[in-house]
C-alpha cells in the first residue's frame, strides 16, 4: 500500500498550496464570500490559467486528469484555503454528464474559466433522496420542454 | 408523595395565562416565535409590563417590591411565560444584581439603585468572564487600584451580554494581587458605563448575531461608594448571586417549546413520501428526545419543591445543567435535520422586525441553523458541562 504521491502529483499540490497561499489570503476570500454573488469571477479565472480545473477533467475531453488522486489533491488544498469558488458545483458535478456525453465545447469554457456550471438535481420534497424526480423533460419539434 | 399541583398553584397559573393573554403584546409574541431581533425598545416594553403588574423581580422580598412567589409559583410563571411567546426577562439587573444589593448592599445604594431596575431607567451588564478568566473566574486580572476616593480600573471583560444595550455594568475586579488565595483578593464594583475609559467592542456568534460583546476599562474611575460589600469579599457576593440561578438552570420549558416546534415541522416535512415524525430513525430520536425531557421535567419539579421547602440544591443544579444544556442542544439540532436542505440558507435580513421578503423553502426554516449554532455555547456557558461533570464526582459521587 503506497500512499504517497508521484512527482508531478507532488508538484502540481506545491504549486496549488502556494498560490493559493498567495492569492487567497482569508480576508480576500471572505469579501468573495459575502459578494452578491458568492465567489470572484476573476479568481475563477486564475485558478483557470494556473490549470486547477483542467485538472478535474480526463483527457478524453481534453483536460490533464480526472482521476481520484488529482480530484483529491484539488479539493484538500482548496479546503486549506477556505476557497469558495465553483469547483465542486463547475468542475464535478456539472462537469460529469458532460464528460460522459464527451461535450468538450462546454468543457473547454469551463476549463478556461468562462463558464460556471450548475447541476440542478434537488427537488423541495426530494429531501436526499436523488432518484425523487418530479421534473418532466418532454421533446418537441422546437426542442426539449422541461417543468 | 403527591407529584400534582395544589388547588391555590393551579388558581395561580390561570391568573397567569390570564393576564398573559391580555397583556402580552401579539407584536412581541410573534417577534419570538418567528426568532426575529428583539430590540432594546422591545425588552423594555416587556418590562414595564411586567413591572406594572408587580410580576418583575421574581427573586426580591416583597417589602423591596418582589413577587414573594415560592420557586413552584416561579416555575409555574416561566412555563406560562415561554409557552405564550413572551420575551425573556433580562437577568442581569433584576435577577442577579437586585438581590446581592438587598442582601449586601448600602441603604444609599438600594434606595438609588433597587428602583432604577425596576423601572427599566438602568440597564445592567454583568462583568465577569475576562479572556484568560472563564471557567476559572477566581483567576480574573481586571485591577482596581484604590485612588482616595476612586477605584482606578483596568482590565477587560469578555462574553458581556447586551452589554450594547445597558448603561451600567456590575463587575468583579481584583483589588489584592497578594491575597493567599485567589478569590480572598476579589471585589464587586458597579460601574457607570458611560465613564471615560470605557468601550465596548461587539462578538459576532457563530451564527452571525450580535449579543455579546468586549468590554475595555483604561484608568476609569470609580467611586468608592460603588464597592458593594466589602472590599477583598466580593467572591461571597458572586456566590450568593448564583444560588438564583438554580433551579431555571434547566431551561425546561424553553426545551418543551422547542420538542413542540420540532413534532410539528416533523408533521409537516415529508421523506420518501411520508411525514418524518414517520420515519422510523427521526421517530427515535424525538422519542428518545421527550423522554429525556419528561424525565428532566419531574427532576426539575423535585428540585423545586425541595426549595420551597428551604433546602437550596446543591450539586443537583450541576445534574439539571448539564441535562437540560444537552436537551435543548438535541431539540435544535433536530429541528435543523428536519428541514434538511433548507437549513443550509442564511439571510439575516428575515429577522428584522417587518420583513416581508421571500424564504427559499418553508418559513419556518428560517431560523433552524441559527438556533442550532446559537445553542452551542449552552454547553459552554454558566459553568460549562465538563465543570459540572466534576462537581457531580465530587459532590454527588464522591470521586
Amino acid at each position: 500500500m503506497d500512499f504517497n504521491l508521484s512527482d508531478e502529483r507532488r508538484m502540481l499540490k506545491d504549486t496549488v498550496e502556494r498560490f493559493i497561499r498567495e492569492r487567497y489570503p482569508i480576508e480576500k476570500r471572505h469579501q468573495f464570500a459575502a459578494s452578491d454573488v458568492g465567489f470572484s469571477h476573476e479568481m475563477w479565472r486564475e485558478f483557470a490559467d494556473l490549470g486547477l480545473i483542467g485538472a478535474l477533467m480526463p483527457p478524453s475531453v481534453d483536460g490533464f486528469g480526472g482521476t481520484g488522486e488529482d480530484i483529491l489533491l484539488v479539493f484538500e488544498a482548496l479546503g486549506r484555503g477556505l476557497v469558495v469558488e465553483p469547483f465542486l458545483a463547475s468542475g464535478i458535478l456539472g462537469a460529469s454528464p458532460l464528460i460522459d456525453i464527451g461535450d468538450v465545447a462546454t468543457l473547454g469554457e469551463v476549463m478556461a474559466g468562462e463558464r460556471v456550471l450548475a447541476l440542478a438535481h434537488g427537488e423541495p420534497d426530494g429531501r436526499y433522496n436523488l432518484s425523487h424526480v418530479r421534473t418532466r423533460a418532454t421533446q418537441g419539434a422546437e426542442g426539449w420542454q422541461v417543468t | 408523595m403527591d407529584l400534582s399541583y395544589t388547588a391555590e398553584e393551579q388558581a395561580f397559573r390561570d391568573e397567569v395565562c390570564d393576564w398573559l393573554a391580555k397583556r402580552l403584546p401579539k407584536r412581541l409574541s410573534t417577534k419570538v416565535r418567528k426568532a426575529q431581533r428583539l430590540t432594546k425598545a422591545d425588552y423594555d416594553e416587556w418590562h414595564s409590563l411586567l413591572a406594572e403588574r408587580g410580576w418583575m423581580a421574581w427573586h426580591w422580598p416583597v417589602e423591596h417590591g418582589g413577587t414573594g412567589w415560592t420557586p413552584v409559583g416561579k416555575h409555574i410563571f416561566e412555563e406560562e411565560m415561554i409557552a405564550a411567546g413572551a420575551p425573556r426577562i433580562v437577568p442581569f439587573g433584576v435577577n442577579m444584581l437586585g438581590p446581592v444589593l438587598i442582601r449586601y448592599g448600602t441603604q444609599a445604594q438600594k434606595d438609588t439603585y433597587l428602583p432604577r431596575i425596576l423601572s427599566g431607567a438602568d440597564w445592567w451588564a454583568q462583568g465577569y468572564s475576562e479572556p484568560g478568566a472563564g471557567s476559572d473566574l477566581a483567576s480574573l486580572k481586571t485591577r482596581a487600584v484604590r485612588d482616595g476616593d476612586y477605584y482606578i480600573v483596568n482590565g477587560q471583560k469578555t462574553w458581556t451580554t447586551m452589554a450594547h444595550f445597558a448603561n451600567r455594568i456590575f463587575c468583579l475586579v481584583r483589588t489584592d494581587p497578594d491575597a493567599p488565595k485567589r478569590q480572598q483578593g476579589i471585589s464587586f464594583l458597579l460601574i457607570d458605563l458611560g465613564s471615560p475609559g470605557i468601550e465596548i467592542r461587539p462578538i459576532y456568534t457563530l451564527e452571525g448575531e450580535h449579543d455579546v460583546n468586549e468590554v475595555f476599562f483604561t484608568d476609569v474611575r470609580v467611586p468608592v461608594e460603588n464597592l458593594v460589600g466589602d472590599e477583598n469579599d466580593g467572591w461571597t457576593v458572586a456566590k450568593y448571586l448564583l444560588n438564583y440561578e438554580r433551579t431555571g438552570i434547566a431551561g425546561v420549558a424553553y426545551s418543551k417549546q422547542a420538542l413542540a416546534g420540532l413534532k410539528r415541522v416533523a408533521a409537516i416535512e415529508r421523506k420518501d413520501g411520508r411525514a418524518l415524525a414517520e420515519d422510523p430513525y427521526f421517530a427515535a430520536r424525538m422519542a428518545r428526545l421527550e423522554i429525556d425531557l419528561m424525565a428532566m421535567e419531574i427532576f426539575n419539579l423535585r428540585v423545586v419543591a425541595a426549595a420551597g421547602e428551604g433546602k437550596l440544591p446543591g450539586a443537583e443544579s450541576s445534574l439539571l445543567k448539564i441535562k437540560g444544556t444537552q436537551v435543548h442542544q438535541e431539540a435544535t439540532d433536530l429541528m435543523r435535520r428536519a428541514v434538511g436542505p433548507y437549513a443550509a440558507p442564511d439571510l439575516p435580513e428575515a429577522f428584522d422586525e417587518g420583513w416581508n421578503g421571500e424564504a427559499p423553502g418553508p418559513d419556518y426554516a428560517l431560523p433552524l441553523a441559527r438556533s442550532y449554532f446559537n445553542m452551542r455555547k449552552a454547553s459552554i456557558y454558566g459553568g460549562s458541562n465538563e465543570i459540572q461533570r466534576n462537581i457531580v464526582a465530587k459532590h454527588l459521587l464522591g470521586l
